[in-house]
């Protein structure tokens, strides 16, 4: 007997590698079981119909809030206990693989 | 609670110092059984004690809150000290800021005495979450304070603490202060500054008190509240909620949602809820039965719009910056930037956590974004519609806190969509972003324990005050 699913365990594989996690076969599993189970549970919600409202914005936050486009931290403290934390550095870079 | 101390601090009955002292040994005494703390300041909140003493003895005046020790959530930051999320991927990661509500708190000299415990990043129900250990119920120690805020409500409900703050998204203020037996607040979305939180749902998440009373949670949400131009999400707001605290009943309109009182309910708790309802009625405040339309479909709309934006905010996890990283360990098998990603976030993550991002990634990915993620965001929209309609005719909704009491540790932890079940009742005010308060309802006997049941009330929006003022009126009548 084979049930629709909501997901397939290979959705979840595309998923989980756009998400940038690895996951081996056998959390592929247990997620393709446990997603599936919480979309199903929730599908109901893509019946509801869609209704014209006014929207309800709570406060009155029409416009953005802007602010100049300039470092402002010049604490060098400060700057140096952000460095403290790179998993790898190279003076006062912070050293990454090779993105291309 | 945090009149009394202040008073005492102001008589010198007692010193800053004498009472930070007071805590830390509760804490090293019970915190082992506990395990509320992930970790405990001990030398600079003595030292900040000491200040406060200097402070006293010069004959200066000092805030309310001022040289009296509480706990913060482990997710917020405070510079220059661990904030890990109760995660391994920030397991050594110091915060080189402070958060909002820190910045406030060290103007009037809080004296913090630790970070306490929390599901991974705030997501879960009971605590057990957590990359490190698992709290305990002081009630009962074989069941769950609650989550994710459950170290903060333990913390303050074992007595190592007078006040915690903890963070809220879909209940996790609410519910374990509900399990916990005290008081916790959510504030309307936009009332405290999210600056410095761990960002989990940033629709969602606001940073609440967890108190002993009423009153203390006043207190607190007075100093934390306000708009912050870090947080763009803020806004300024002028309430002094504690110079207009006073009990209220008479001539309030309760709102009871008939959908919330039936199937699911633990039959207990459903019967502390209905007296306190018939109490209210007996003290003059209208008992009004409410429809909220679309209220089911609240979780619904939270569990697929939350997971979307838990996927998106944990993104800058990425072994990169800061935090666990593949690329920094000795036997790395990282043979590009793309595997440290994969990586790091594959060992820093919990299978709760992995288990959101996937499917928060999932929902807004091409061919199912409109189902999911853009239908909830139109049911959200409708949701918060009922909810202006019916605070045309109530001035607040009461609910139970959750479905049942404390659940045994492990009982949940099988089928994660069981454990979500139960912030049935929270959910709702973080999806209309209104303002929700849970208080101590009365207790439901399990063997030789006594198990605290919560009740909530949730308010219109900006309206923190009535709930704090009917919350009060429960308070003393009870």
């Amino acid at each position: 007997m084979t049930e629709k699913q909501i997901i397939s365990k290979e959705q979840i594989k595309k998923t989980a590698q756009l998400a940038r996690i690895n996951i081996n076969e056998q959390e592929e599993e247990k997620f393709t079981k446990e997603i599936g189970a919480i979309l199903e549970y929730f599908k109901d919600i893509s019946e509801v119909e869609d209704q014209e409202i006014e929207k309800i914005d709570h406060y009155d936050l029409q416009k953005n809030q802007l602010r100049r486009d300039e470092a402002r931290e010049k604490d060098e403290e400060k700057k140096e206990n952000i460095r403290k934390q790179f998993p790898k550095r190279k003076d006062d870079y912070l050293d990454v693989k090779a993105v291309l | 609670m945090i009149k009394e101390l202040h008073e005492k601090l102001k008589n010198k009955e007692i010193s800053s110092v004498e009472l930070t002292e007071k805590y830390l040994n509760k804490i090293e005494e019970k915190d082992k059984n506990l395990d509320a703390f992930l970790s405990v300041h001990k030398k600079s909140a003595l030292k900040k004690a000491a200040e406060v003493d200097q402070k006293i003895s010069k004959g200066e005046n000092i805030e309310i809150l001022e040289g009296i020790p509480c706990a913060m959530k482990d997710n917020i930051c405070i510079e220059g000290r661990k904030t890990t999320a109760a995660s391994k991927i920030l397991e050594n990661y110091i915060a080189p800021y402070d958060a909002g509500v820190i910045k406030k708190l060290k103007k009037v000299n809080s004296i913090f005495i630790g970070k306490t415990n929390l599901d991974e990043f705030a997501m879960g129900a009971s605590t057990e979450n957590s990359a490190f250990k698992v709290t305990k119920n002081p009630h009962d120690e074989s069941r769950v304070p609650g989550g994710s805020s459950g170290g903060a409500a333990a913390a303050v409900a074992g007595g190592l603490a007078p006040w915690a703050l903890g963070s809220d998204t879909g209940g996790s203020i609410r519910q374990p202060a509900g399990f916990c037996g005290v008081v916790g607040l959510k504030p309307t979305y936009g009332r405290v500054s999210r600056y410095g939180l761990l960002a989990m749902a940033s629709s969602y998440d606001q940073i609440g008190p967890l108190t002993n009373s009423v009153e203390d949670a006043a207190i607190v949400l007075d100093a934390i509240s306000g708009k912050d131009e870090k947080d763009n999400t803020t806004v300024k707001t002028e309430e002094y909620f504690l110079n207009n605290l006073k009990p209220e009943l008479k001539g309030k309109k309760i709102g009871v949602v008939k959908e919330f009182m039936g199937e699911g309910l633990d039959e207990k708790v459903k019967k502390i809820v209905e007296e306190k309802i018939k109490w209210a009625k007996s003290k003059g405040a209208e008992i009004i039965e409410v429809n909220l339309p679309h209220i089911s479909q609240a979780m619904a709309v939270y569990y697929l719009m939350m997971p979307a934006e838990v996927s998106s905010n944990l993104a800058r996890l990425d072994g990169i910056k800061y935090g666990l990283s593949d690329a920094a360990l000795k036997d790395s098998q990282s043979k590009n930037i793309l595997d440290v990603y994969f990586n790091s976030r594959k060992m820093g993550f919990g299978p709760e956590v992995k288990r959101r991002i996937i499917l928060g990634t999932y929902v807004l990915s091409a061919g199912y974004y409109d189902a999911y993620y853009k239908k909830s965001q139109k049911v959200r929209e409708l949701i918060k519609t009922d909810f202006k309609k019916i605070f045309d005719e109530v001035d607040v909704v009461l609910t139970p806190t959750s479905p049942t009491p404390a659940f045994k540790i492990g009982e949940k932890t099988e089928n994660p969509l069981e454990m979500y079940l139960s912030d049935i009742f929270t959910v709702s005010a973080n999806v209309a972003m209104l303002p929700g308060i849970s208080l101590p309802g009365g207790s439901v006997e399990e063997g030789s324990k006594k198990l605290p049941v919560g009740i909530q009330l949730i308010g219109k929006w900006w309206d923190e005050q009535n709930i704090l003022n009917i919350s009060q009126a429960f308070e003393q009548g009870a």
